[in-house]
């Protein structure tokens, strides 16, 4: 069979629709919500927002039978992408946070237009994690970004606008490098699909410090969409200022993205010898830089900005170890990352419809308002990771397999990024406490009597959140279990 | 039900807590009678089982989980982690005779403390529910054999710990609040590190599975036999493995080590003790001081000593260092202090100084000494606190100098206070003077028997009790003797007796610190198996691994 003819090239693109089932459904969404608001001339958005919310559910059910039907996963599309169950298990986070983030949905006064935009950034996602070849990569990235331009800037205010110019102009400078690297590791290697064999060779052939450089350019991308170190300028404006759903989804979706990116592209990169310590070297700042820098914020929003920056860098260690514990740590503490950072999110927009915005104005709320305050306390320590919070666990896989890898490797580096890690916490410690902090031990100047309590969904979705939390550290095996079914190394073709 | 007396002790708190919570602010008195069926549950419970332990002959053997009673064993967690093998996590649980006086004398302070929290008045229900996870937590540490489940009992009781002391503390309490918490969070960072080195490094022998992977564990007592390290591993004896000349093995024992003198605490980790205890309410300071110091110290000898013994015998001389540091340098603090309650802070770092110097001495009476001390440190400082308490809950002002000749106004108080002084100071006859007389003989002899810390160290030890009784003397002749003076004339008649709930927290004290002092063999039986057995692991695994790193490294 040849693999020229337009007709073969059509069957196989029609062959490989069965297994994007989740990103048709999403797709199908977006259009057809389009319409209806089109009918509707914007008037409906609670319609809207149940039919997001079907879609993403759709789009969930969707994946169980590919996950059980294909452990090792195809190329679809001529080899753009591909749907294994790093793909599957990312995209079943990445729709969960879409789930959770139209749960905010209700109280905001957002135009209709919000729903489908963020349909379509989280295919972006979606396509991001099942790319093979860095031309879908992109595609994929500029999709969720351009949604990611829109969304932010779904406050109307001045400061949105500011912000919103920021990441429009800082995604172009970031996009226009990784377009420049990606032009040069073809110009290496003859190809795009980096997930073959020929592209390992390739690269491993070419000359070593132009080699690097055209990685770091393609990782500038990739770093822009998880907010690492340096290229995380933008994370603490958008964080602030974006609608406060707005900026849960971009803590998880577009870094999520990335982070899967990363991980297929650092099977190949490998290759070149001083690529994984350069990825543990910017894990470690990031790590450092978000910790410091958070520490002296006085406005929540921007805290988690800064904390998300060191996250980040938590989530970036197990790749660039890139061994099959390391690799389950890290879905397992992605996983986690999306219920405690949502948890967050999701109370502090309940603050701000209160206008309560920095850390002073906390003050002494724990007193009448205890649901709030524990759930934000039990956010906060599972962040930092303090047990009996699943966090705790994630922390401790991801440190676990540090020392592993430094078992096998001959130096001491790892040991050191280590211990950096693990100190790091403590210095967490200190700004994720602040909330609790002020909620508990400071007493309260303005008199808060007018501010509304959680309403009884608000509670249950706290719950939920807390739930799993404590589930999962009470029960951590039942969520390896399932990561560990996901195959490791990324399939190499 | 006597299978699960351990989880009945751990968890019956809990389960107050819960029904505390689901009650209404209003309600404090029945909070506060729930809470202290709780606490009071706790210790019928940890006195059966002390009563059980008399019972039980001394165990013979070596240091394994047949020396344990009450071993209550379950699978928490198992994780299989494909070809790098399986994860397995138990809920172990079981008391030997090191834990079981630090396991009652607990839940007994814990009594102590709950009838002192009966003035708190202000959130009174948040209060209460924090204060019974505490116990949880604190009981689950003494028992727990997991490492897994220590350090989860371990690293929760900061929570409590810090709401306690910054809500219902002092004027400097978020400050005091916070430093506690950040100080003791660097201790359980360390002591994380080494204890992932440690699960990764051994593997159960128990546990093989078909085809040949390991089952990675966290159980205490499979770290403390040396065999159970997986050849290769890091933390393996025989690992040649090193940072900057010192080994991984040396450095993991230090990261444990300084985890649990922070929390001892010890020279120089010991500045947040001061702040903590200065603003915590008249409770938690008897908490904080009566058992949470002692976790440390209880850390030393059941992980520390046990898994690492050839760095623990290579680093007694900086052991003893340390204690004898702390001994001179937190006497001569606390004889500077003018707040009463932060001379009583300084007298325990002085105190724990002692623990310090006893496990470091390596000699049963080192080791028994220093048990004996953490278990009478605890009645006596629980005791010190509440006569601060006292005093301050009258007056509101802790000032030596506020005051003068309080034994005209206040005899009764006055003879308990000598009482307590007395026997922090190691008056012969009541139990302070035979731990610290145990430490020094111990010390005295290491450098015959074993050579592990030198004479002079017991020497200037012997110091600190001079120290201590100047500044306990001094203290009694300041403001208890002489003509009544007071700050404010109001005070003379805000200062009454002790009232009926002040007796009934003092009198159990009282009993115990002359029943310890009269009849040491009560503990000391009690203890004196496990003591050697821990002993004995510790020095022949510690001599094997030195002998055959000399050997392989020659």
């Amino acid at each position: 069979m040849h693999k020229e003819g337009l007709s073969f090239q059509l069957l196989e693109a029609l062959g490989s629709l069965n297994q994007v089932g989740p990103e048709l459904a999403i797709g199908a969404g977006i259009i057809l919500l389009l319409i209806v608001d089109l009918i509707t001339s914007g008037k409906r958005p609670l319609l809207l927002l149940v039919l997001s919310m079907l879609f993403a559910f759709v789009a969930l059910w969707l994946i169980l039978p590919l996950w059980v039907q294909m452990p090792e996963g195809g190329l679809l599309f001529s080899g753009q992408l591909i749907a294994d169950r790093h793909a599957l298990f990312s995209k079943a986070i990445i729709l969960l946070a879409l789930a959770l983030t139209l749960l905010f949905g209700t109280g905001l006064q957002l135009r209709t237009e919000y729903y489908y935009i963020l349909l379509s950034l989280t295919l972006g996602g979606m396509l991001m994690v099942s790319s093979t070849t860095l031309l879908s990569v992109y595609l994929g990235l500029e999709l969720a970004s351009i949604s990611g331009y829109i969304l932010t800037v779904f406050g109307f205010k001045k400061l949105n606008f500011e912000a919103g110019i920021k990441y429009l102009l800082f995604g172009a400078f970031a996009s226009g490098l990784m377009l420049y690297g990606i032009s040069l590791l073809y110009g290496l290697t003859g190809s795009l699909a980096f997930t073959t064999e020929a592209f390992t060779t390739q690269l491993q052939q070419a000359n070593e410090p132009l080699a690097l450089f055209a990685i770091v350019l393609v990782l500038m991308g990739i770093f822009f969409k998880i907010a690492l170190f340096p290229m995380h300028l933008w994370t603490p404006d958008i964080y602030q200022t974006a609608p406060v759903p707005v900026a849960a989804i971009f803590s998880v979706v577009p870094k999520i993205g990335g982070l899967i990116v990363l991980l297929r592209l650092t099977e190949s990169f490998s290759v070149v010898s001083s690529y994984s310590q350069l990825l543990i070297f910017m894990a470690s700042v990031s790590i450092v830089f978000g910790n410091m820098a958070a520490l002296n914020q006085n406005n929540v929003r921007r805290m988690l900005a800064y904390s998300s920056i060191a996250q980040a860098g938590f989530l970036v260690l197990p790749i660039a170890i890139n061994d099959g514990f390391a690799v389950t740590s890290f879905y397992f503490y992605i996983f986690i990352y999306l219920f405690m950072n949502y948890l967050a999110f999701y109370l502090v927009d309940h603050m701000e419809r209160e206008q309560k915005f920095s850390f002073n104005d906390y003050k002494g709320l724990g007193k009448k308002h205890a649901f709030l305050a524990v759930a934000f306390l039990v956010a906060m320590m599972s962040l930092v990771g303090f047990p009996p919070l699943a966090g705790f666990t994630g922390k401790l896989y991801i440190f676990s397999s540090l020392w592993n890898e430094w078992q096998t490797s001959s130096g001491n580096l790892l040991l050191i990024v280590l211990l950096l890690a693990a100190g790091n916490t403590v210095v967490a410690l200190f700004y994720y406490l602040k909330i609790p902090y002020f909620m508990f031990l400071k007493v309260e100047e303005k008199d808060t009597s007018g501010m509304e309590t959680l309403t009884a969904g608000q509670v249950m979705t706290a719950c939920l959140l807390v739930f799993m939390l404590v589930f999962f550290f009470l029960k951590p095996d039942s969520l390896i279990q399932v990561i560990q079914q996901i195959p490791f190394p990324v399939t190499q073709l | 039900m006597m299978n699960y007396l351990l989880s009945l002790i751990i968890w019956t708190p809990v389960a107050g807590a819960l029904i505390v919570l689901l009650m209404k602010d209003k309600q404090a008195t029945a909070i506060r009678w729930i809470s202290l069926a709780a606490v009071l549950l706790q210790l019928a419970g940890s006195s059966i089982l002390l009563f059980q332990f008399y019972q039980f002959p001394e165990s013979s053997g070596g240091y394994s989980i047949e020396s344990f009673h009450f071993v209550e064993k379950a699978n928490w967690i198992t994780m299989d982690l494909g070809s790098w093998g399986v994860l397995s996590i138990d809920y172990l649980l079981g008391v030997d005779g090191l834990s079981v006086p630090l396991l009652w004398m607990s839940t007994l302070i814990l009594v102590i403390g709950m009838i002192s929290s009966w003035s708190i008045t202000k959130q009174v229900k948040g209060y209460f529910a924090l204060y019974l996870l505490l116990s949880s937590s604190i009981i689950g540490c003494f028992v727990a054999l997991d490492f897994f489940l220590f350090y989860i009992f371990f690293e929760f009781m900061l929570l409590p710990m810090y709401f306690l002391i910054g809500i219902w503390g002092g004027v400097r309490r978020e400050y005091a609040s916070i430093k506690f918490f950040l100080y003791t969070l660097v201790g359980s960072v360390l002591i994380l590190v080494a204890m992932i080195g440690l699960y990764i490094s051994v593997s159960d022998p128990t546990e093989i599975l078909a085809d040949g992977r390991l089952v990675r564990t966290f159980n205490l007592l499979h770290m403390s036999d040396p065999a159970n390290f997986i050849a290769g591993s890091i933390l393996d004896p025989t690992s040649l493995k090193e940072w900057g000349g010192v080994s991984i093995r040396s450095l993991a024992f230090l990261f444990l080590f300084v985890g649990f003198i922070i929390k001892l605490p010890a020279v120089p980790f010991h500045t947040w003790l001061p702040d903590a205890h200065v603003e915590a309410p008249t409770p938690v300071s008897v908490v904080l001081a009566g058992i949470l110091l002692k976790i440390g110290g209880y850390g030393l000898l059941r992980i520390a000593y046990p898994i690492f013994p050839e760095a623990a015998l290579d680093y007694s001389w900086w052991v003893g260092f340390l204690g004898v540091v702390a001994i001179i340098y937190g006497g001569f603090n606390a004889m500077a202090q003018s707040d009463l309650k932060k001379l009583i802070a300084y007298s325990s770092v002085s105190h724990m100084g002692f623990v310090l110097l006893g496990i470091a001495a390596g000699t049963t009476e080192g080791y028994s000494g220093a048990v004996f001390q953490m278990v009478s440190h605890g009645f006596i400082s629980a005791a010190l606190f509440l006569i601060a308490g006292v005093l301050y809950d009258r007056t509101h002002d802790r000032m030596i100098e506020n005051y003068s000749g309080l034994a005209e106004k206040m005899p009764y108080f006055t003879a308990v206070t000598v009482f307590f002084f007395f026997a922090s100071l190691g008056l012969p006859g009541l139990s302070g003077f035979i731990g610290e007389l145990l430490v020094f003989l111990g010390a005295f002899q290491s450098s015959s028997v074993n050579g592990q810390v030198p004479q002079w160290m017991a020497v200037l030890a012997t110091f600190g009790l001079v120290l201590s009784a100047a500044y306990y003397l001094w203290t009694l002749q300041r403001m208890f003797y002489g003509r009544l003076a007071l700050r404010e004339v109001a005070w003379k008649d805000m200062l009454t007796e002790l009232t009926n709930r002040e007796w009934l927290m003092f009198i159990p004290l009282v009993f115990i610190v002359l029943l310890l002092g009269i009849f040491p063999h009560f503990l000391l039986d009690l203890m004196n198996g496990s003591i050697n057995q821990l002993k004995e692991l510790v020095f022949e695994n510690g001599k094997t691994i030195i002998q055959s790193l000399n050997s392989g490294g020659s």
